[in-house]
């Protein structure tokens, strides 16, 4: 597949709700003991408000519907999550095109878009222990694959196992913001939450992607 | 990468004590966990009736006074809730003209405070006051964009008086305790005096750099004072055998005016924020044993209060609350009746 379709990246996103909201005793766990034990339910209560959203409404431009995204996301957990995991779709909106698909090359440039928007309002970068750390590489992995002009599906794959391995890098990284700094040795050998829940998402897109196939 | 960089006003609240009353670890009197905060809300509006009015939010809390005035900044106070009366309880005549809390311990979103900024703004901006824990600075600050965007000009204060939070490092690295109680009252009165923003925002921010707060515990198995402890769990910075309320003051005062000592000829303005098993009377017991810590020390003390404002801790205890006021600071301190908020 060359170009993704509207259709398909509401798909990639339901999913991605499904998958988190799922994996919510999972996020708290790991929060309560480096952070402050509530990532996981703002993440839940957020996707699950943008599930309810995504059943209710179709969207006919991907521009559009990544806006709406990062809108729900944003009101719905409040926090920081809400803002940075609003951002990531918010973001980089002006690299898309307001039509109904897109191709990977815009997908890149706008996931791109997206994380520096994150480290510049939560001025943070790689290395922090944060969910950058799953992110960027993410990111970089979706460039790569755009400039070799990769088919969408091996696209996300490589994407998806890149943010995995973001997130066991995090493992060994110590705090440096968030409450999370306040128990540096606690956290170390614990991934980051938000970076576990980016990897989610990640894996949830390449899931869906190849579902429908 | 450097140090340097990361310098920012990023803290993440962990208030687990307060969660409690969202998960159920504790027992409290209260009916389904999802109308809590509605109860607040409408509790407050009931008992004060004709005072508020309530902004409709799926996914916020918000109340802005019925009289807001023109020609002046208006003062937008918010943070995550479950630790009233800051924030619920802190909107009225002397204090904030609108609030918004998030869930609990959870920040507001940036689209609540942006909808209820456009709501009050009245031509001469916004000032935001929250807490220094990173969803509040995320989430103020993508309201500040938003309002900029459509014309609006807004500034926003991170209360950081929480001393222990991290001691020896930049105040801006610091959280929040219940100093911004004091701020509030200081930026209310300010705006009412018709200052611009960018003045308010210079007073507001000069009482913040002239904070300190210092969350004391007593805790009964060890029979020992603790101070600096973090509501989720930190370790304490200090901890000592208790002896009495003077001895505590003693602790706290020779804590607090150590950073304060650049502001040495400035009028003392300090509460004592009671936690929730500590009574009235030992509040009132604390007080007088900080006074005279002060005055032995040769302080002036500009005012007192001793309440409940900042809700925070399950223990027993107080947070300390000490502001070294200039004259200009000082003149904006005013007594806000009906309340407890003495100073």
């Amino acid at each position: 597949m060359k170009r993704l379709d509207v259709r398909e990246f509401q798909k990639m996103i339901e999913n991605a709700s499904k998958i988190i909201i799922a994996n919510e005793p999972y996020l708290t766990e790991i929060d309560t003991v480096i952070g402050d034990g509530d990532h996981g339910i703002g993440m839940k209560r957020g996707f699950s408000a943008l599930c309810r959203m995504l059943e209710k409404q179709e969207f006919y431009e991907v521009d559009s519907l990544c806006k709406a995204v990062g809108i729900e996301l944003v009101k719905s957990m409040g926090g920081a999550s809400g803002v940075i995991f609003g951002t990531m779709f918010i973001g980089g909106l002006s690299k898309l095109p307001h039509e109904n698909s897109c191709s990977l090359n815009q997908i890149a440039a706008y996931f791109e878009e997206g994380e520096k928007a994150i480290e510049r309002r939560g001025k943070a970068g790689a290395g922090q222990k944060t969910m950058l750390d799953a992110l960027i590489p993410a990111v970089e992995s979706l460039k790569r694959s755009a400039g070799l002009e990769e088919e969408m599906e091996g696209a996300f794959l490589k994407a998806c196992n890149a943010a995995l391995e973001g997130v066991k890098a995090s493992e060994c990284m110590e705090s440096k913001i968030g409450r999370s700094k306040n128990f540096r040795e606690a956290a170390i050998g614990l991934p980051d939450p938000g970076a576990v829940s980016t990897s989610l998402i990640f894996k949830a897109f390449y899931e869906e992607l190849i579902k429908e196939q | 990468m450097k140090e340097e960089r990361f310098h920012t006003p990023l803290f993440m609240a962990v208030p687990q004590a307060c969660l409690r009353y969202a998960m159920g670890i504790t027992m409290k009197i209260i009916n389904e966990k999802e109308g809590i905060l509605d109860d607040v809300l409408q509790g407050i509006m009931f008992t004060q009736q004709g005072t508020y009015i309530r902004m409709e939010n799926e996914f916020s809390y918000m109340l802005h006074r019925k009289d807001i005035k023109n020609q002046k900044v208006q003062v937008i106070l918010n943070g995550g809730a479950g630790k009233g009366p800051l924030f619920e309880g802190f909107v009225g005549k002397g204090l904030a003209d609108a609030m918004v809390i998030g869930e609990f311990d959870c920040a507001p979103n940036a689209y609540a405070l942006y909808e209820i900024g456009k709501k009050i703004e009245r031509g001469k901006g916004i000032l935001f006051l929250a807490n220094n824990y990173s969803g509040d600075y995320l989430n103020n600050d993508m309201a500040m964009e938003l309002l900029s965007a459509e014309g609006i000009r807004s500034g926003l204060i991170l209360a950081s008086d929480d001393m222990f939070s991290a001691k020896g490092e930049r105040k801006e690295n610091r959280g929040g305790l219940s100093g911004i109680g004091m701020l509030t009252k200081i930026a209310s009165e300010a705006a009412g005096n018709g200052l611009s923003l960018k003045e308010l925002y210079r007073v507001t921010q000069e009482a913040n750099c002239r904070m300190r707060s210092m969350a004391v515990c007593v805790s009964e198995e060890t029979n020992k004072i603790q101070i600096g402890a973090g509501f989720s769990g930190e370790a304490p910075s200090i901890a000592e055998d208790f002896i009495s309320a003077d001895q505590l003051a003693e602790t706290v005062i020779e804590c607090g005016m150590e950073e304060l000592k650049a502001y040495e000829n400035s009028k003392i303005f300090f509460t004592v924020n009671r936690m929730r098993e500590m009574t009235y009377v030992e509040g009132y017991v604390v007080l007088m044993s900080m006074k005279r810590a002060l005055e032995k020390r040769g302080y002036a003390i500009g005012g007192a209060a001793a309440g409940c404002y900042y809700d925070a801790y399950d223990s027993n205890g107080c947070i300390v609350t000490v502001l070294a006021a200039n004259a200009e600071i000082e003149r904006y301190i005013k007594t806000v009746n009906g309340y407890d908020f003495t100073i």
